[in-house]
């Protein structure tokens, strides 16, 4: 049993459009994916003040120069702040609605609130300390609801 | 030997039909280059302030300057100037909350104020130590006392407190000096003590952001006009149609979408709008976190198979704020994608620019 040569050629065209409706998605993906995001962004404050914050842990956006010493120890006050960063005792009119829920936490920690930008222009709330440390406010809300939730 | 004959008869349908079922869902990316309306629209951060509706429309109207021949992509629209204007304009006390549209249709009216300069001359200036958060209410707080001073005179029927009034002025013109801004930025004293006397205190803190927001650092875009298309009676499946459409339009603009954020941290199953025509005196539930972001792209989740669409919160880039881990964050975008259904159920109003 032999099948006509108009078969095998269907056949072959269907099965490069199966390929490519497959890849399809696959292509949208990467095309999303674009660059990979940097470990560390420049951020500036204003015409005076920018900080270069790097990624040293999981969801610890901080200050590079926070790691000190050979041992690359975390010192600064901006990681003091994410081992007391907590949701109890914030006040909810602090975190209604769209309000970026960072925000509170570093009022009570004592630190101060900055739209910095970076080389791209894109916006970072950082929260900053008096030893002029800074983290990105989203990791205090990371890291408030880890120690809230840890017994 | 048939199987194999078998297979290859039933991949043109296989693939007839992934075609057919993709068609619901097909990829929209405006944040893509080079044509994406959002692709110069940076990520934007509003911190502690209860101004998401401004971020919204400050979004939409610079999508559309950018897909419509602006080229100076330096300047994004100062999501805090505009709210303030707006609110002073609408005589409300404070900025916390408001419709996208009604400062779209303001910043069209009053012109788009830089973003950079307002947030390094004003948000990030050193305020004596002071974040500008508290900055504000200091502020605030010199235009109360003034006005307390100015209202003993009816309350007593005393002379006008001038002495005190002039002491309020001193010391706000002295606090002005005392800050980050640069010395033209800073009102004259016979203008500090006009912006005192305002009847809003929103006027008044409009009046010292004024300075900020003139000549070179103005733009004034020129769409039609910012619609808002849903609302609570609308079903979900309406508003899921109308997004669609919308997303797909040869404009092919952004939307802005005022949802309840609380879809964010809870992740899926979460409902907090009042659906339906049932008398209440709220259109969504406790706990729903009414929000408002922009809407700006749709894709297939090739592990769920559902349609998502694509958020650009205005929490900044980072992703370390969405707690649930039903959605996927792009990290370093500030962007999240969310189950298409899902979000439908928590949107609220749905706005666009024409």
């Amino acid at each position: 049993m032999s099948l006509p040569k108009i078969f095998f050629k269907f056949s072959i065209s269907s099965s490069l459009l199966l390929g490519f409706a497959l890849g399809a998605p696959a292509q949208a993906d990467d095309e999303r994916r674009g660059p990979t995001p940097k470990p560390c962004d420049s951020y500036r404050i204003d015409a005076k003040r920018s900080l270069r914050l790097c990624t040293l842990q999981p969801h610890l956006k901080i200050n590079e120069d926070c790691a000190q010493g050979p041992a690359k120890k975390l010192t600064c006050l901006a990681f003091k702040a994410t081992q007391k960063a907590s949701l109890f005792g914030i006040d909810e009119v602090d975190t209604a609605g769209g309000k970026d829920p960072g925000s509170p936490i570093c009022k009570k920690l004592a630190g101060h609130a900055v739209i910095a930008t970076d080389d791209e222009r894109n916006q970072e709330a950082l929260c900053l300390f008096n030893d002029k440390s800074a983290i990105v406010m989203s990791a205090l809300y990371y890291f408030a609801r880890l120690n809230d939730e840890s017994p | 030997m048939r199987g194999r004959y078998a297979m290859l008869f039933a991949m043109p349908g296989l693939w007839f039909a992934m075609q057919t079922f993709a068609g619901d869902c097909d990829d929209v990316f405006l944040d893509m280059p080079p044509d994406g309306a959002m692709s110069h629209v940076v990520t934007r951060a509003q911190d502690g302030l209860g101004m998401c509706y401004a971020s919204a429309a400050s979004q939409l109207v610079d999508a559309w300057r950018f897909s419509h021949g602006a080229k100076n992509y330096y300047h994004q629209t100062s999501d805090l100037a505009a709210a303030v204007s707006y609110a002073a304009a609408a005589g409300n006390p404070d900025i916390d909350g408001g419709q996208p549209c009604n400062v779209a249709n303001h910043i069209k009216e009053k012109g788009s104020c830089d973003s950079q300069m307002v947030n390094e001359q004003y948000v990030n200036a050193e305020h004596g130590g002071r974040n500008y958060l508290e900055y504000t209410r200091l502020l605030k707080t010199y235009y109360t006392r003034y006005h307390e001073a100015m209202g003993s005179w009816y309350m007593a029927g005393l002379k006008p407190a001038t002495e005190k009034m002039d002491k309020v002025q001193g010391d706000l013109a002295a606090c002005l000096s005392a800050t980050g801004f640069s010395t033209g930025m800073i009102p004259t004293p016979d203008k500090i003590r006009a912006l005192l006397a305002d009847s809003n205190p929103m006027a008044y803190l409009k009046g010292l952001l004024t300075h900020l927001c003139t000549g070179s650092n103005m733009s004034y875009p020129t769409f039609g006009e910012c619609v808002t298309d849903v609302s609570t009676y609308t079903s979900p499946s309406k508003i899921r149609k109308i997004i669609d459409e919308r997303l797909t339009s040869n404009s092919s603009q952004p939307l802005g979408i005022s949802y309840c954020s609380g879809m964010l941290k809870k992740g899926r199953g979460f409902r907090g709008v009042h659906r339906g025509w049932a008398l209440r005196f709220s259109d969504t539930l406790a706990g729903c976190g009414e929000h408002a972001s922009i809407l700006m792209g749709r894709t297939k989740n090739k592990l769920t198979g559902k349609c998502q669409y694509l958020i650009r919160n205005s929490w900044g880039k980072d992703c370390s704020n969405y707690a649930s881990k039903d959605w996927k964050c792009e990290d370093g975008r500030g962007n999240i994608w969310v189950d298409a259904d899902e979000l439908t159920e928590n949107i609220f109003q749905v706005q666009h620019l024409e």
